[in-house]
């Protein structure tokens, strides 16, 4: 039987959960790790700016201290977005695909989830916080290590991929924007000397690509190059233009494993994606324009999600408006919507599969 | 009784030493009646681990289980805690002899099952013969009236059964409950025994226990000949009601050791009392449903219209003929406790056989005769409600109090329909892992049967554990745990004179031999 339609959603909420705490645990190791004694002192108030989620952090509260920052994207189990909700909703997916994912890689996801569930208080001080901080981010590279060493490559692969290359072109579009707007800010050059050495290699190493970067460019760090860089370099497994790559090549081979027609909707996202990068290679005022590019970056990947859901995830509707047979589930030639209007449903990013219902059933099915 | 001292070099102590079964049948050393004590070569190799160790080695297993994620889950306001079922390292060994009266005694019980329930959805012959009161079927809770006339592939109902067993003092095997509906615990057989292989092989080297691991495609093999018009290569999935059931785990093993999906109520919709699958590529059909819901959450068009879990039209497609559901809804009412009273006579009436396993002696309170035996007797019996599963509402006569005892007099006068009740059974022990050192515990045992065409049973069981010293109740919901269960493939190892022959024994066959060599090598 074909992959349902539920574990298709879950693999992919699976890889993105893990690319997401990954990349989180990266963004405070560094700021914990290189951002010390320099003038102008460490600030952790961006990280409210990369996630934009300055709003709810205040509501909660008062001031935008290391200690309250660092709390609230470790270990807060009220804050959705934070390393400990991001591992569980991992975990949440992980449990509903036992049936399917490897007994390696579900030990292992409940490993990753209990070192932070557990984490002692002193784990979060400015003393530990980087030995915190890396030992997650191990633990989500062993768990796609594990992942890409014992799924099988069918149908389900692919949308786990999907899923991981989606959040990892995300995270990198919104840590090089923000990031950029902060050392431009207060800045009146071009884009061409901004900031310092400390400044690109803390972005670089953020991003995971300091190393990279160096292989490949020697002599000064500058803007135009490290944006460059990070967005379209191809021998680089982050920048958005592998990741984008990766997720067309995911797409043909899906339809390749499926026998089914792509879904016309994902192709011509995966279009619009690619033909964005190729415009903003050319365009040499780029770094002017990044925020809007990276913007728009942004929309196009909530956008693939809503055409994925569409297409793979969602048939909910009533029985009698479904389709028997090997047709296709749904297609929507009237997908072009006006970009600034386009609403979606993926920003809020449920927690798959959490809400279930625990009925009485779960008693009487006890091991009687 | 037999003394194991007799048998070994007492100059050391060890493991055994202090191991008293206090009266009760040992499934180990037996009942002291014969000459040496059962599975002797057994005992000597057991004997050989040092407490430290064993209490080391069976801290890892269970560890290691935990990290396997073989758990069940229990679930506070917001988490969710996986927590693994109680398992002890001290296997529970049945001898060939008694496994095959075992296995032919499950199977006849599995087959008065199925051919009852075809019976009382169908003619109702058994009932206008007056064998089984009338009222008793009919106005059970778990009969199912949407079944009546319904026409099943081999008329099998029962695809699955667990039937428990418990071994009385005079070490026979009797009857307590038939599981037809969704017995659940078999994945814990198979883990178990993976398990013991891991961490104690050197327990197991020497033996030949029969294999448990191909209970997934003989469960598969059998629900394919249960495929609706004989279908060749059927689609088969697995129905959970999903991760918030306790079970959940048993179920990821069954659809994995099966080779088949896991769904839940919500990836599957009816149309035209056709079942379907919702997969990334559109509908696809589904021919056999195993499913691990109860009755009363299957269908909320059929059932309980409340139910967020179960197939809306599931039931239409089975009495379509297009949809094999296992088990079949409607069996709850051929393993009530109520009916299980009259299984002997029921045997009787289809197969014109007495039964193989006796049940355990029972009185049936809405027959007055009972009602007034009981409640004179009543803190020397055991009293269960009818209709009821998982060991709730039991009341233990002898170990209640006065409070408890009245309370339940009053209950029986009220409804005694509602309730049967059971002398003790002087429930057979086991040497168990303890706090304090092996100690005895008493155990029982699901076998679990598969049914197609015909009927397969998985060598062993689940054997459950009572850890609480002196407790009966073995129910994994009451502080129960659980033991591998080995099947000898042939007796003679154990009947042999273990290592330290104390005289000549006779004509030693080929197996023998080796199997002392095996021994003697550790």
């Amino acid at each position: 039987m074909n992959l349902l339609s539920r574990q298709a959603e879950s693999l992919f909420w699976l890889g993105r959960y893990i690319e997401r705490a990954a990349s989180l645990a990266r963004v405070l190791l560094v700021q914990t790790a290189f951002d010390r004694g320099r003038p102008d002192g460490a600030t952790w108030a961006w990280l409210l700016a990369l996630y934009q989620e300055s709003e709810d952090f205040y509501r909660h509260y008062d001031d935008a201290s290391s200690r309250n920052v660092i709390r609230y994207f470790v270990s807060d189990k009220e804050h959705s977005g934070s390393v400990l909700r991001t591992l569980e909703a991992a975990r949440s997916n992980a449990r509903a695909l036992r049936a399917m994912i490897s007994t390696e890689l579900w030990m292992h996801t409940n490993r990753a989830y209990r070192r932070i569930k557990d984490l002692p208080e002193s784990a979060l001080s400015e003393m530990r916080l980087a030995s915190t901080c890396e030992a997650v981010q191990i633990d989500c590279y062993a768990l796609q290590g594990i992942s890409n060493a014992t799924l099988y490559r069918d149908a389900g692969w692919r949308f786990y991929q999907l899923g991981l290359e989606t959040e990892r072109a995300d995270q990198m579009s919104r840590i090089l924007d923000v990031r950029f707007a902060q050392l431009m800010s207060g800045s009146a050059d071009d884009g061409e000397g901004i900031g310092d050495f400390t400044h690109w290699s803390m972005l670089l190493r953020a991003c995971g690509g300091h190393h990279a970067y160096r292989r490949l460019v020697s002599g000064p760090l500058q803007s135009q190059n490290v944006a460059r860089f990070l967005i379209f370099e191809q021998s680089f497994a982050r920048s958005i233009a592998y990741c984008v790559g990766r997720l067309e090549r995911s797409i043909d081979e899906l339809d390749a494993v499926n026998g089914t027609p792509a879904s016309e909707r994902v192709s011509e996202r995966i279009n619009r994606l690619k033909t964005m990068l190729q415009d903003a290679q050319e365009d040499t005022g780029l770094v002017k324009g990044l925020h809007q590019f990276n913007d728009a970056v942004q929309r196009q990947l909530i956008g693939l999600t809503d055409d994925l859901s569409a297409s793979y995830f969602g048939i909910d509707a009533e029985p009698e408006d479904l389709v028997v047979d090997e047709t296709p589930a749904k297609e929507e030639p009237d997908w072009v919507v006006d970009e600034d209007e386009e609403e979606s449903d993926a920003e809020k990013e449920p927690e798959k599969v959490a809400a279930g219902e625990q009925s009485a059933s779960a008693q009487s099915q006890s091991q009687s | 009784m037999a003394e194991l001292s007799a048998f070994r070099d007492t100059s050391e102590p060890a493991l055994l030493s202090d191991y008293d079964p206090n009266g009760f049948f040992c499934e180990l050393m037996g009942d002291g009646s014969e000459e040496r004590p059962r599975l002797l070569p057994f005992w000597q190799k057991l004997e050989r681990l040092p407490l430290a160790d064993l209490t080391t080695r069976a801290a890892d297993a269970l560890h290691e289980l935990y990290e396997r994620g073989v758990t069940f889950t229990v679930y506070s306001e917001r988490d969710a805690i996986d927590r693994t079922l109680p398992f002890d390292v001290i296997p529970r060994v049945l001898m060939a002899s008694e496994w095959a009266g075992i296995e032919a005694g499950v199977k006849q019980r599995v087959k008065t099952l199925n051919l009852f329930l075809k019976d009382i959805y169908g003619k109702q012959q058994i009932l206008k013969d007056g064998v089984v009161p009338k009222e008793l079927v009919l106005g059970n809770a778990n009969y199912r009236k949407e079944m009546v006339g319904v026409e099943l592939p081999h008329d099998t109902y029962v695809q699955i059964a667990g039937i428990d067993l418990v071994r009385g003092g005079d070490g026979e095997f009797y009857v307590l409950e038939d599981n037809a509906r969704t017995p659940s615990g078999v994945s814990y057989v198979v883990e178990n025994r993976h398990l013991m292989q891991r961490a104690f092989p050197d327990l197991i080297d020497g033996f030949s226990v029969r294999d448990v691991s191909d209970y997934g495609q003989k469960l598969r093999e059998k629900l394919v000949e249960v495929a609706p018009g004989g279908l060749d290569e059927p689609s088969i999935v697995l129905l959970s009601p999903g991760v918030f059931n306790s079970a959940y785990y048993e179920h990821i093993f069954l659809a994995r050791e099966m080779g088949v999906p896991l769904v839940e109520g919500r990836d599957l919709v009816v149309i035209d009392n056709r079942l379907y699958a919702k997969t990334i590529s559109g509908l696809q059909s589904i021919d056999v449903v195993y499913r691990r819901i109860d009755d009363d959450f299957l269908d909320p068009k059929a059932f309980n219209p409340d139910s967020m879990l179960g197939v809306a039209g599931i039931v239409d497609c089975l009495k379509a003929g297009t949809v094999t559901i296992a088990n079949a809804p409607g069996t709850g009412v051929s393993d009530d406790k109520a009916v299980y009273a009259y299984m002997p006579r029921i045997i009787k009436y289809y197969l014109d056989e007495d039964p193989i396993l006796s049940n355990v002696e029972t009185y049936i309170c809405r027959e007055k005769k009972d009602l007034a035996y009981t409640l004179e007797h009543l803190s020397e019996l055991v009293v269960k409600p009818v209709g009821e599963s998982g060991g709730y509402g039991i009341v233990i006569g002898p170990k209640a109090s006065k409070e408890e005892l009245d309370k339940c007099r009053a209950e029986l006068k009220a409804d005694p329909e509602k309730f049967i009740a059971q002398p003790m059974v002087k429930l057979s022990v086991c040497p168990t892992l303890a706090d304090e050192g092996v100690r005895p515990r008493h155990v029982d045992l699901r076998p679990f049967a598969v049914t197609g065409k015909e009927t397969w049973v998985l060598p062993g069981g689940l054997t459950r554990v009572a850890l609480r010293k002196g407790s009966i109740v073995v129910n994994s919901s009451q502080g129960g745990g659980t033991k591998d269960t080995w099947v000898l493939t042939n007796d003679d190892v154990v009947r042999s004179e273990g290592n330290q022959p104390q005289k000549k024994s006779g004509v030693q066959s080929q197996s023998q031999s080796q199997t002392q060599s095996g021994t003697s090598a550790l």
